[in-house]
């Protein structure tokens, strides 16, 4: 497997604080990869970097080999990266087709279409909704379609997301917490949809505190704390490190 | 009914024209963005109007496309500098655009006539196009509103962050909205000055900015009618209660405060208020 992703040296400071130091990793084509770490240890961060919403004040990020650690979210969700939020950034008042179809980029109407309100206004407004139902079917949520998102569960938000986040046709996703605020069901209703994803020729990087989640899913992990990287490699390797159990349950005094 | 017409034709144009105007802002508050840039905008449509129907001896209709054009190219340039300032600070430079024109149309004597403006116009902007043009405003609106633009607006409002990581440009987004309603500021300026056959810098200052964006929010800012509406009672207003020529003031302020507080969606909210309220 080639290596999809690569984060070379990143550092991000804050002032004086380094959320991010020398952090170096790769992510290969059609794996699930997982960054996990406690809280604070600037996961979060590394996904700004990814996504384009925060800039790296040193290292470099490469997709498929190209730079793009300096390029805005829009040109990133165009070149395939798209991405969920660890605090949901849905639209409330739109429905659940509505926020999907928002990161549709085609097929599109043009000014002319839409002032004129042309015939092909009407049968690309029909496609993008055929797929947007499609795609919430696909994560769980199709029976919630036409409802404003602000009334849906946390879950089902969740999953709107999900949906909305392929609706731009990535070749990365970045997963930011899915889990959170899931039930046991929705978990493993949410492992399932993450497994199929490379099949579709997704690549997922997947930061989650859920270990079960975490350890099931993943091909490969990577373990940040306080802003480094630790620890690399299978989950169950990854799990008998001593770093990383001291990174988790702390030090025991001698 | 035609004598009405005749006692009110005035009020009616006026009403008309600020229907119009109030169009631009409300597609600008539909991302979240008070501008006080109206006033500056439309003197640039008028004065540029004006002076190509006078000194050039241009038709009425290209003279307007001009001054559309001008104002629109001018929203592109002020937008492309200040759409990056966010909330009040974005307002402010508006208002120094405003004032900026303001100024310059005081002192360039030769075009605008300075401060004692320019005299006999020709009125050449008639009722009935005033009423066209505000169909046709509507329409567009309508159009861009109900279609997945209407929805991306909303998105923006709500979220710049979620559109922009679902990727689309939202500074590229604001600044094709705020060239937009440059056009109908410009446009509203060509028919403003050749409806009264005096133009002066005061004209399209502070006030008239200000005015051309309380009007939706007033009318209500969500709602498609809002900006009629709000155009309409701010025009009327006024009007109706000449005969207090002290209290008019007050009074519209008063009106304005007790709507605001009561109806905070807009006027255009009222039927939905009064309907909940006798339901129960």
């Amino acid at each position: 497997m080639s290596s999809f992703l690569q984060v070379n040296q990143v550092s991000r400071l804050f002032g004086g604080v380094a959320a991010l130091l020398d952090v170096s990793f790769a992510v290969s084509t059609g794996s699930v990869t997982g960054l996990i770490g406690p809280n604070g240890s600037g996961k979060t961060t590394l996904m700004n970097i990814i996504s384009g919403v925060d800039v790296p004040s040193a290292g470099a990020v490469l997709l498929d080999g190209a730079p793009i650690q300096l390029l805005p979210s829009h040109t990133l969700a165009r070149r395939g990266v798209a991405r969920t939020f660890q605090h949901i950034r849905l639209i409330p008042d739109l429905s659940a087709v509505q926020n999907v179809t928002l990161a549709m980029h085609a097929p599109a109407a043009g000014p002319l279409d839409i002032l004129l309100r042309l015939p092909r206004l009407r049968r690309v407004e029909t496609e993008r909704r055929s797929r947007a139902v499609a795609l919430l079917e696909q994560v769980g949520a199709g029976h919630h379609a036409d409802r404003p998102v602000g009334d849906l569960s946390y879950g089902d938000r969740r999953r709107v997301e999900i949906a909305r986040a392929l609706a731009s046709e990535p070749r990365l996703l970045l997963l930011d917490e899915p889990a959170a605020g899931m039930s046991h069901g929705e978990r493993v209703a949410l492992r399932a949809l993450i497994a199929s994803l490379p099949g579709l020729g997704i690549t997922v990087l997947l930061v989650e505190h859920d270990m079960d989640l975490v350890m099931g899913v993943c091909d490969e992990l990577h373990v940040l704390n306080q802003g480094t990287a630790i620890a690399s490699g299978k989950p169950d390797a990854v799990r008998a490190n001593p770093k990383v159990i001291e990174a988790y349950l702390g030090v025991e005094d001698a | 009914m035609i004598d009405l017409f005749e006692a009110y034709h005035n009020v009616i144009d006026l009403c008309l024209l600020n229907s119009v105007l109030a169009y631009g802002c409300f597609l600008l508050l539909g991302v979240n963005l008070f501008s006080l840039a109206t006033g500056g905008l439309m003197a640039i449509g008028a004065y540029l109007s004006i002076w190509l129907t006078m000194q050039q001896g241009w038709a009425f209709a290209p003279a307007l496309l001009a001054a559309a054009v001008a104002a629109s190219l001018a929203a592109l340039g002020l937008g492309s500098l200040v759409l990056r300032l966010r909330g009040d600070y974005f307002t402010m430079a508006t208002l120094a655009f405003t004032e900026v024109v303001r100024i310059i149309a005081l002192n360039w004597n030769s075009v605008t006539g300075g401060a004692l403006g320019i005299f006999g116009i020709p009125k050449l902007a008639e009722t009935w196009q005033l009423a066209l043009l505000l169909v046709l405003v509507i329409y567009l609106v309508w159009a861009v509103r109900s279609s997945g633009i209407g929805e991306r607006m909303r998105a923006v409002a709500a979220d710049e962050l979620a559109v922009s990581t679902a990727g689309y440009d939202v500074a590229h987004f604001k600044l094709a909205i705020f060239t937009v309603s440059g056009a109908i500021a410009g446009l509203g300026g060509g028919l403003a000055a050749h409806l009264n056959m005096f133009v002066a810098p005061g004209d399209f200052g502070f006030l008239r900015s200000f005015d051309t964006v309380i009007a939706p929010v007033l009318g209500g800012a969500w709602n498609i009618a809002g900006p009629v509406i709000g155009a309409t009672l701010l025009t009327v207003l006024p009007e109706a209660l000449r005969f207090s020529a002290q209290m008019r003031e007050i009074l519209v302020g008063s009106a304005l405060l007790v709507a605001v507080l009561f109806l905070p969606t807009g006027v255009a909210s009222l039927p939905t208020v009064l309907r909940r309220k006798w339901s129960i």
